[in-house]
């Protein structure tokens, strides 16, 4: 009841107000409007940057970035590191299989040495030898695949460093395979050169070959490859790892 | 923490320091006593034709490579066959000892003057043995033969030659 009465008696109040109280009430709250928006701190104009910003913080404009990132952006460095990361383990594996690949002469080389200490060699010991040697070769050809293998991962890079790796590589196996032609040459010598038997077991030999004389020639080449050429080599490799 | 890089330079640094201070040298093996490769050429006495032995060396009771020589008044002394250039018999029999009296050029001791050469022991006669140049086995007495050049495998004929001993005038 009273509710209704409120009511009532607040809608008479309003309707009894003459129209002169309210252009006075309006012009009132005008004026209170204006002096609130003149009280009220100046902001300055906003720049590019920051009119960009804005345009970025939107909620929609963010998924859009958000996506491009991951779907793009993401897989393509992932990829990129991990080519680079299998490029580095491929050059390791090459630098261990040249290191394989250049001390297998050194395995040659010392094989044949207690030899040097005979002046001929009877067939059984020729063929224990060419035993020996065989095994120790096939395990450098294997080598010597993977290296060529491997070493394409360097001819990614098209620079010098790359080109020189490829041209030492060439060059170490030519001279490899000229100090093992040596070794070999020396072992039929030694078999097929006769001193103290009474004929040579081969259709030819040399008769001016010296066992010793043409061993110290073989250690000469040896070394020269073991050290300078293999470590030539080696460090060309491991100079393009640390340039990966 | 050490990173992959790190074990990379580490890895290198070492090579380059096994490349300079570990450099691996062979082994210098020694030299077995009459290894050295000699060819020999024989003046007969009967014929004067002269006969080319290769890889010569001595069937004897004393040695394979070597002969037994006294020079310059010195006690005899094994002398390697490498280290011989020429004997050249003075003598055409070896006496009751069985040496031969001779005109020699050693090399090694350096030496051009007269000395003795055992050429025979009792009853055996010392003879050269080697290969002809088709590959068949020859051998002889060395008192068939005026005159013996000795030559090593690789040593050049113009290699300054020996300094005459005072001995030899």
């Amino acid at each position: 009841m009273l509710d209704q009465e409120s009511k009532s008696s607040n809608s008479k109040g309003i309707d009894e107000l003459t129209k002169n109280e309210r252009d006075r009430i309006r012009a009132e709250m005008r004026y209170a409007h204006l002096v609130a928006q003149e009280a009220r701190p100046q902001t300055p104009p906003k720049t590019i940057i920051e009119k960009f910003l804005g345009f970025l913080s939107n909620g929609f404009i963010l998924l859009i970035v958000g996506s491009l990132i991951t779907s793009v952006l993401v897989p393509e460095f992932q990829r990129s590191y991990d080519q680079r990361k299998q490029q580095l383990s491929l050059m390791q594996d090459c630098l261990t299989q040249f290191l394989t690949y250049s001390n297998s002469i050194w395995s040659e080389y010392y094989t044949v040495l207690p030899l040097t200490q005979k002046l001929e060699i009877e067939q059984d010991e020729y063929l224990e030898y060419i035993k020996k040697i065989s095994e120790i070769k096939l395990k450098r050809y294997n080598a010597f695949a993977k290296v060529i293998a491997l070493s394409v991962v360097f001819e990614g890079n098209n620079d010098s460093v790359s080109t020189g790796i490829s041209k030492a590589l060439k060059q170490y196996a030519i001279n490899l395979n000229s100090a093992s032609t040596q070794i070999d040459r020396w072992l039929t010598g030694l078999y097929c050169t006769p001193t103290e038997r009474a004929l040579s077991p081969c259709a030819s030999y040399d008769p001016d070959f010296d066992a010793y004389h043409e061993h110290l020639k073989i250690k000469q080449t040896v070394v020269n490859l073991g050290n300078t050429g293999a470590d030539n080599v080696a460090a060309m490799i491991v100079n393009q790892i640390n340039h990966l | 923490m050490i990173k992959n890089s790190d074990y990379q330079n580490i890895l290198f640094i070492t090579l380059l320091i096994l490349s300079i201070n570990a450099n691996a040298n062979g082994i210098n093996p020694p030299r077995p006593s009459g290894s050295e490769t000699v060819h020999a050429s024989c003046q007969y006495r009967d014929t004067d034709t002269t006969i080319k032995v290769e890889r010569v060396r001595v069937r004897s009771s004393v040695s394979k490579t070597a002969l037994y020589i006294s020079f310059a008044g010195l006690p005899q002394k094994l002398v390697q066959l490498s280290d011989i250039d020429l004997i050249r018999m003075l003598q055409p029999e070896p006496d009751a000892n069985g040496y031969v009296y001779v005109e020699l050029h050693l090399n090694s001791p350096s030496y051009i003057g007269n000395g003795y050469v055992l050429i025979s022991f009792g009853d055996q006669e010392f003879e050269l043995i080697g290969f002809t140049k088709d590959r068949t086995r020859i051998s002889f007495p060395i008192t068939r033969c005026k005159e013996i050049d000795f030559k090593q495998s690789g040593r050049s004929d113009n290699l300054p030659y020996l300094l005459p001993s005072p001995a030899a005038h």
